[in-house]
Protein backbone atom coordinates (compact mmCIF):
# COMPACT_ATOMS: atom_id res chain seq x y z
CA UNK A 1 0.00 0.00 0.00
CA UNK A 2 2.66 2.48 0.90
CA UNK A 3 4.52 2.00 -2.15
CA UNK A 4 1.32 1.93 -4.24
CA UNK A 5 0.89 5.69 -2.38
CA UNK A 6 4.09 6.89 -3.00
CA UNK A 7 3.69 5.91 -6.55
CA UNK A 8 0.53 7.66 -7.05
CA UNK A 9 1.71 10.35 -5.57
CA UNK A 10 4.85 10.59 -7.87
CA UNK A 11 2.30 10.75 -10.66
CA UNK A 12 0.23 13.21 -9.27
CA UNK A 13 3.45 15.76 -9.16
CA UNK A 14 3.91 14.73 -12.27
CA UNK A 15 0.70 15.86 -13.68
CA UNK A 16 1.26 19.52 -11.67
CA UNK A 17 4.85 19.96 -12.58
CA UNK A 18 4.45 19.31 -16.98
CA UNK A 19 1.21 21.81 -16.35
CA UNK A 20 -0.93 18.86 -17.64
CA UNK A 21 -3.46 19.54 -15.11
CA UNK A 22 -3.33 23.34 -15.29
CA UNK A 23 -3.90 23.15 -19.18
CA UNK A 24 -6.26 20.43 -19.20
CA UNK A 25 -8.59 22.11 -15.99
CA UNK A 26 -8.70 25.91 -18.14
CA UNK A 27 -9.11 23.46 -21.73
CA UNK A 28 -12.56 21.91 -20.00
CA UNK A 29 -13.82 25.29 -18.38
CA UNK A 30 -13.32 27.06 -22.05
CA UNK A 31 -15.58 24.05 -23.64
CA UNK A 32 -17.80 24.58 -20.66
CA UNK A 33 -18.68 28.19 -21.11
CA UNK A 34 -18.72 27.99 -25.35
CA UNK A 35 -21.53 25.56 -25.01
CA UNK A 36 -23.96 27.99 -23.40
CA UNK A 37 -22.53 30.67 -25.24
CA UNK A 38 -23.04 29.18 -28.89
CA UNK A 39 -26.80 28.52 -27.52
CA UNK A 40 -26.80 32.16 -26.78
CA UNK A 41 -25.50 34.05 -29.88
CA UNK A 42 -27.32 31.62 -32.13
CA UNK A 43 -30.43 33.94 -32.60
CA UNK A 44 -27.96 36.84 -33.40
CA UNK A 45 -26.25 35.32 -35.55
CA UNK A 46 -28.92 34.17 -37.80
CA UNK A 47 -29.93 37.72 -37.57
CA UNK A 48 -27.49 38.86 -38.92
CA UNK A 49 -27.05 35.95 -41.94
CA UNK A 50 -31.20 36.44 -42.44
CA UNK A 51 -30.71 39.55 -44.20
CA UNK A 52 -28.35 37.74 -46.74
CA UNK A 53 -30.43 34.73 -46.79
CA UNK A 54 -33.28 37.07 -47.72
CA UNK A 55 -31.41 38.35 -51.03
CA UNK A 56 -31.04 34.27 -51.86
CA UNK A 57 -35.11 33.95 -51.03
CA UNK A 58 -34.60 32.10 -47.79
CA UNK A 59 -36.57 33.12 -44.83
CA UNK A 60 -35.24 32.24 -41.43
CA UNK A 61 -37.61 31.93 -38.81
CA UNK A 62 -37.06 33.00 -35.38
CA UNK A 63 -34.79 30.80 -33.76
CA UNK A 64 -35.86 29.83 -30.31
CA UNK A 65 -33.43 29.06 -27.91
CA UNK A 66 -33.13 27.36 -24.76
CA UNK A 67 -31.30 25.33 -22.11
CA UNK A 68 -31.52 22.08 -24.68
CA UNK A 69 -29.68 24.11 -26.99
CA UNK A 70 -26.67 24.86 -25.28
CA UNK A 71 -26.87 20.70 -23.92
CA UNK A 72 -27.00 19.79 -27.53
CA UNK A 73 -23.72 21.74 -28.07
CA UNK A 74 -22.22 20.13 -24.73
CA UNK A 75 -22.91 16.75 -26.09
CA UNK A 76 -21.32 17.64 -29.56
CA UNK A 77 -18.34 19.16 -28.26
CA UNK A 78 -17.34 16.67 -25.35
CA UNK A 79 -16.06 14.43 -27.95
CA UNK A 80 -13.41 16.88 -28.78
CA UNK A 81 -12.47 17.54 -25.39
CA UNK A 82 -12.16 13.97 -24.70
CA UNK A 83 -9.88 13.66 -28.05
CA UNK A 84 -7.72 16.20 -26.23
CA UNK A 85 -7.68 14.93 -23.23
CA UNK A 86 -6.46 11.31 -24.11
CA UNK A 87 -4.24 12.68 -26.68
CA UNK A 88 -2.74 14.61 -23.42
CA UNK A 89 -2.27 11.21 -21.94
CA UNK A 90 -1.38 9.01 -24.98
CA UNK A 91 2.56 8.99 -23.07
CA UNK A 92 1.96 8.02 -19.44
CA UNK A 93 3.50 5.03 -20.12
CA UNK A 94 5.21 5.27 -23.45
CA UNK A 95 7.33 8.03 -22.09
CA UNK A 96 8.01 5.87 -19.00
CA UNK A 97 9.56 2.75 -21.45
CA UNK A 98 11.57 5.01 -23.45
CA UNK A 99 13.37 7.01 -20.53
CA UNK A 100 13.74 3.91 -18.21
CA UNK A 101 12.80 5.27 -15.46
CA UNK A 102 10.46 2.95 -14.56
CA UNK A 103 13.25 0.08 -14.36
CA UNK A 104 14.63 1.20 -11.39
CA UNK A 105 11.51 1.12 -9.69
CA UNK A 106 10.57 -2.16 -10.83
CA UNK A 107 13.50 -4.04 -9.47
CA UNK A 108 13.38 -2.50 -6.41
CA UNK A 109 10.54 -4.07 -6.37
CA UNK A 110 7.89 -2.20 -7.38
CA UNK A 111 4.68 -4.36 -7.69
CA UNK A 112 3.71 -3.89 -11.94
CA UNK A 113 -0.19 -4.32 -10.90
CA UNK A 114 0.57 -1.45 -8.66
CA UNK A 115 2.03 1.32 -11.43
CA UNK A 116 -0.84 0.36 -13.81
CA UNK A 117 -3.41 1.12 -11.12
CA UNK A 118 -1.79 4.05 -9.85
CA UNK A 119 -1.38 5.57 -13.28
CA UNK A 120 -5.16 4.51 -13.96
CA UNK A 121 -6.30 6.37 -10.66
CA UNK A 122 -4.66 9.84 -11.50
CA UNK A 123 -5.89 9.63 -14.82
CA UNK A 124 -9.72 8.63 -13.90
CA UNK A 125 -9.31 11.35 -11.01
CA UNK A 126 -7.89 13.94 -13.48
CA UNK A 127 -10.79 13.12 -16.12
CA UNK A 128 -13.97 13.20 -13.27
CA UNK A 129 -12.62 16.53 -12.23
CA UNK A 130 -12.02 18.00 -15.45
CA UNK A 131 -15.14 16.48 -17.21
CA UNK A 132 -17.72 17.44 -13.79
CA UNK A 133 -16.00 20.88 -13.83
CA UNK A 134 -17.01 21.36 -17.84
CA UNK A 135 -20.70 19.72 -17.21
CA UNK A 136 -20.97 22.09 -14.13
CA UNK A 137 -20.56 25.46 -15.54
CA UNK A 138 -22.74 24.64 -18.80
CA UNK A 139 -25.01 23.67 -16.09
CA UNK A 140 -24.68 27.19 -14.17
CA UNK A 141 -24.83 29.43 -17.09
CA UNK A 142 -28.01 26.92 -18.55
CA UNK A 143 -29.49 27.53 -15.26
CA UNK A 144 -28.50 31.53 -14.93
CA UNK A 145 -29.86 31.90 -18.47
CA UNK A 146 -32.92 29.31 -19.13
CA UNK A 147 -34.81 26.58 -17.20
CA UNK A 148 -32.52 23.67 -16.81
CA UNK A 149 -36.46 21.49 -16.08
CA UNK A 150 -36.95 20.96 -19.64
CA UNK A 151 -33.93 18.44 -19.84
CA UNK A 152 -35.13 15.13 -18.24
CA UNK A 153 -31.96 12.86 -16.92
CA UNK A 154 -29.38 15.36 -17.21
CA UNK A 155 -27.37 13.78 -14.50
CA UNK A 156 -27.39 10.44 -16.13
CA UNK A 157 -27.24 11.21 -19.10
CA UNK A 158 -23.53 12.87 -18.60
CA UNK A 159 -22.67 10.09 -16.13
CA UNK A 160 -22.87 8.21 -19.26
CA UNK A 161 -20.25 9.93 -20.97
CA UNK A 162 -18.01 9.74 -18.26
CA UNK A 163 -17.87 6.36 -17.96
CA UNK A 164 -17.44 6.12 -21.82
CA UNK A 165 -13.97 8.29 -20.72
CA UNK A 166 -12.70 5.61 -18.11
CA UNK A 167 -13.67 3.36 -20.42
CA UNK A 168 -11.13 4.57 -23.05
CA UNK A 169 -8.43 5.47 -20.26
CA UNK A 170 -8.52 1.53 -19.64
CA UNK A 171 -8.28 0.93 -22.87
CA UNK A 172 -5.49 3.24 -23.58
CA UNK A 173 -3.92 1.95 -20.44
CA UNK A 174 -4.00 -1.56 -21.88
CA UNK A 175 -2.79 -0.46 -25.10
CA UNK A 176 0.21 1.56 -23.55
CA UNK A 177 0.96 -1.82 -22.37
CA UNK A 178 1.20 -3.46 -25.82
CA UNK A 179 2.96 -1.30 -27.78
CA UNK A 180 5.84 1.33 -27.26
CA UNK A 181 4.67 4.58 -28.87
CA UNK A 182 2.42 6.76 -27.78
CA UNK A 183 1.64 6.77 -31.31
CA UNK A 184 0.72 3.52 -31.51
CA UNK A 185 -0.82 3.71 -28.30
CA UNK A 186 -3.20 6.56 -29.81
CA UNK A 187 -4.06 5.04 -32.85
CA UNK A 188 -4.73 1.63 -31.35
CA UNK A 189 -7.58 3.29 -29.14
CA UNK A 190 -8.70 5.47 -31.79
CA UNK A 191 -8.95 2.11 -33.61
CA UNK A 192 -11.12 0.76 -31.25
CA UNK A 193 -13.48 3.01 -30.44
CA UNK A 194 -13.75 2.99 -34.49
CA UNK A 195 -14.44 -0.56 -34.24
CA UNK A 196 -17.02 -0.21 -31.90
CA UNK A 197 -18.78 2.98 -33.50
CA UNK A 198 -18.65 1.06 -37.01
CA UNK A 199 -20.13 -2.32 -35.43
CA UNK A 200 -22.95 0.34 -34.38
CA UNK A 201 -24.33 0.99 -36.97
CA UNK A 202 -25.81 -2.83 -37.17
CA UNK A 203 -28.94 -1.52 -35.34
CA UNK A 204 -29.62 -4.44 -32.91
CA UNK A 205 -26.02 -4.27 -31.69
CA UNK A 206 -25.95 -0.58 -30.85
CA UNK A 207 -27.12 -0.56 -27.58
CA UNK A 208 -24.31 -3.08 -26.46
CA UNK A 209 -21.81 -1.01 -27.41
CA UNK A 210 -19.81 1.21 -25.22
CA UNK A 211 -19.72 4.02 -28.26
CA UNK A 212 -23.68 4.32 -27.90
CA UNK A 213 -23.40 6.50 -24.75
CA UNK A 214 -22.42 8.90 -26.38
CA UNK A 215 -25.94 9.56 -27.70
CA UNK A 216 -26.91 9.74 -24.33
CA UNK A 217 -28.23 13.12 -24.84
CA UNK A 218 -31.44 11.42 -26.47
CA UNK A 219 -32.51 10.92 -22.54
CA UNK A 220 -32.60 14.96 -22.38
CA UNK A 221 -35.59 15.49 -24.80
CA UNK A 222 -37.12 11.81 -24.15
CA UNK A 223 -36.67 10.93 -27.41
CA UNK A 224 -34.53 7.90 -25.94
CA UNK A 225 -35.74 6.30 -22.93
CA UNK A 226 -33.29 5.72 -19.78
CA UNK A 227 -33.65 1.60 -20.30
CA UNK A 228 -31.89 1.89 -23.94
CA UNK A 229 -28.97 2.99 -21.96
CA UNK A 230 -28.14 0.67 -19.37
CA UNK A 231 -27.17 -2.68 -21.71
CA UNK A 232 -24.44 0.04 -22.99
CA UNK A 233 -23.37 1.49 -19.39
CA UNK A 234 -22.79 -2.20 -17.87
CA UNK A 235 -20.91 -3.33 -20.97
CA UNK A 236 -18.76 -0.42 -20.74
CA UNK A 237 -18.03 -0.35 -17.18
CA UNK A 238 -16.97 -4.63 -18.03
CA UNK A 239 -15.02 -3.41 -20.85
CA UNK A 240 -13.24 -1.65 -18.77
CA UNK A 241 -12.60 -3.62 -15.86
CA UNK A 242 -11.52 -6.40 -18.48
CA UNK A 243 -9.02 -3.86 -20.04
CA UNK A 244 -7.77 -2.78 -17.25
CA UNK A 245 -7.47 -6.69 -15.97
CA UNK A 246 -5.44 -7.81 -19.60
CA UNK A 247 -3.30 -4.20 -19.14
CA UNK A 248 -2.06 -5.83 -15.48
CA UNK A 249 -1.72 -9.31 -17.11
CA UNK A 250 -0.02 -7.75 -20.12
CA UNK A 251 2.38 -6.12 -18.15
CA UNK A 252 3.40 -8.51 -15.83
CA UNK A 253 4.72 -10.36 -18.86
CA UNK A 254 6.81 -7.97 -19.97
CA UNK B 1 -28.29 41.46 -28.42
CA UNK B 2 -26.92 43.88 -26.49
CA UNK B 3 -23.73 44.13 -24.63
CA UNK B 4 -24.65 42.80 -21.28
CA UNK B 5 -26.12 39.45 -22.19
CA UNK B 6 -22.78 39.00 -23.88
CA UNK B 7 -20.83 39.72 -20.52
CA UNK B 8 -21.02 36.77 -18.23
CA UNK B 9 -19.35 35.00 -21.20
CA UNK B 10 -17.10 37.19 -22.19
CA UNK B 11 -15.01 37.66 -19.37
CA UNK B 12 -14.44 34.44 -18.29
CA UNK B 13 -13.84 33.58 -21.81
CA UNK B 14 -11.29 36.19 -21.68
CA UNK B 15 -9.21 35.27 -18.40
CA UNK B 16 -9.59 31.58 -19.64
CA UNK B 17 -7.89 32.57 -23.01
CA UNK B 18 -5.44 34.66 -21.38
CA UNK B 19 -4.23 32.02 -18.74
CA UNK B 20 -4.09 29.66 -21.31
CA UNK B 21 -1.93 32.02 -23.26
CA UNK B 22 0.11 33.01 -20.38
CA UNK B 23 0.86 29.08 -19.08
CA UNK B 24 2.07 28.05 -22.77
CA UNK B 25 4.37 31.26 -22.92
CA UNK B 26 5.69 30.89 -19.72
CA UNK B 27 7.00 27.61 -20.73
CA UNK B 28 8.19 28.47 -24.17
CA UNK B 29 10.48 31.32 -22.31
CA UNK B 30 11.60 28.76 -19.75
CA UNK B 31 12.34 26.08 -21.92
CA UNK B 32 15.10 25.95 -24.59
CA UNK B 33 14.75 22.68 -26.48
CA UNK B 34 11.67 21.70 -28.12
CA UNK B 35 10.52 18.54 -29.51
CA UNK B 36 9.88 20.15 -32.78
CA UNK B 37 10.69 23.66 -34.14
CA UNK B 38 11.96 26.82 -32.37
CA UNK B 39 11.22 29.29 -29.44
CA UNK B 40 10.18 31.93 -32.48
CA UNK B 41 7.59 29.18 -33.99
CA UNK B 42 5.74 28.19 -31.35
CA UNK B 43 5.31 32.15 -30.08
CA UNK B 44 4.02 32.83 -33.30
CA UNK B 45 1.91 29.49 -33.14
CA UNK B 46 0.61 30.18 -29.80
CA UNK B 47 -0.57 33.69 -30.22
CA UNK B 48 -2.12 33.17 -33.57
CA UNK B 49 -3.98 30.05 -32.21
CA UNK B 50 -4.49 31.70 -28.69
CA UNK B 51 -8.39 30.78 -28.50
CA UNK B 52 -7.08 27.30 -27.17
CA UNK B 53 -5.46 25.98 -29.85
CA UNK B 54 -2.62 27.43 -30.32
CA UNK B 55 -1.55 26.20 -26.32
CA UNK B 56 -2.70 23.22 -27.21
CA UNK B 57 -0.85 22.33 -30.21
CA UNK B 58 2.38 23.37 -27.76
CA UNK B 59 1.73 21.37 -25.30
CA UNK B 60 1.02 18.46 -27.43
CA UNK B 61 4.04 18.99 -30.34
CA UNK B 62 5.83 21.69 -29.34
CA UNK B 63 6.97 20.18 -25.63
CA UNK B 64 9.93 18.20 -24.49
CA UNK B 65 9.11 15.09 -22.42
CA UNK B 66 10.98 15.88 -18.88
Amino acid sequence: MRAFLAFTKKEWVELIRTGRLAILLVLFSLFGIMNPAVAKLTPWMMEMMADSLKETGLTVAAVKVDAMTSWTQFYKNIPIAMVIFLLMFGGILTAEYQKGTLINMLTKGLARWKVILAKGCIMTATWTVCYWLCYGITYGYNWYFWENGIASHLGLAAACVWILGIWLIAVMLLMSTVFQTSSAVLAATGGIALVSYVVGLIPKARKFLPTHLLAASGMLSGAGSVEEYWCAVWVTIGLGVLGLLAAVIVYNKK
Amino acid sequence: MNIKEVLPFIIPLIIAEFTLLAISIWHILTHNHYKRGNRILWLIVVIVGMEFIGPVLYFLLGKEDV
